[in-house]
């Protein structure tokens, strides 16, 4: 097993990185910032996108609590 | 696979998580502010950052959503996925893409399904894309091997047998059902 964890690193982001981390995939799936994205998803503004593409990004929330 | 603690839940469940991610290359996996050991809130992790690896015109992209869960019983610990997002491209062209959301606010679909596309490198077949087409639940250790059997190149030469041990814990104890993934090393 040495050899794959030497492969493979795990790193859990600060709050900081997982900030930065979701605002660029939410940028790169929906053109969105990850504070527009999140008001659009508690005020229901997010009709414009497809569900698919909102369900990927909703997965990727924890990044940014 | 349960652990005694929170900690060894997540080593558990990391560990062949790692194995089999393995067979892609030299990478990171991103694990969200306390996803190694914060029980109280969902977690996710995704591959490098979120762009997924990247091989010639080839990306497997891949994240995932889990939480830790206590027996009631035993009081032992163990980590259970929640949601996942697998997917493979060529180029510009989205080959595939395994999704499950149970709880996700944003879709009505609760069941396991799979976006399949080939239409902009066969202008022929249809742009289904948008289609859910319904399937039992993937592993991700399935997604790397739907990855290899398309063409994503594997970086080891054992990289069946990796996907297969890999699996066989998460399998044993897994509380959901689905396809159960046979031996296909010796192939």
């Amino acid at each position: 097993m040495s050899s794959i964890d030497s492969e493979v690193t795990i790193h859990e982001v600060t709050v900081e990185e997982g900030h930065l981390l979701f605002d660029r995939a939410v940028m790169e799936d929906l053109g969105l910032s990850g504070s527009e994205f999140i008001e659009r998803l508690e005020t229901n503004q997010l009709h414009d996108y497809s569900e698919e593409d909102l369900a990927r990004v909703v997965l990727l929330l924890p990044f940014a609590a | 696979m349960p652990g005694r603690t929170v900690d060894a839940a997540f080593r558990d469940f990391i560990g062949p998580i790692k194995s089999a991610a393995s067979c892609l290359g030299k990478l990171a996996l991103s694990i969200s502010p306390g996803g190694q050991n914060n029980p109280k809130i969902v977690h996710s992790w995704a591959l490098l950052g979120t762009e997924g690896v990247t091989s010639g015109k080839w990306t497997f992209s891949a994240r995932m959503s889990y939480k830790f869960v206590q027996d009631p019983a035993s009081t032992q610990w163990r980590v259970m996925s929640v949601g996942y997002s697998y997917g493979l491209a060529y180029g510009d062209q989205q080959l595939w893409r395994m999704d499950w959301h149970p709880t996700s606010p944003v879709s009505p679909l609760p069941y396991p399904h799979i976006h399949l596309s080939f239409d902009k490198l066969l202008p022929e077949t249809p742009a289904i894309s948008k289609e859910h087409l319904p399937t039992g639940r993937f592993t991700f250790e399935d997604a790397i091997r739907w990855a290899a059997a398309f063409g994503f190149p594997m970086v080891h030469s054992d990289a069946l047998q990796r996907l297969h041990l890999a699996e066989k814990d998460h399998l044993a104890y897994r509380s959901w059902g689905g396809s159960q993934a046979p031996d296909l090393s010796e192939n």
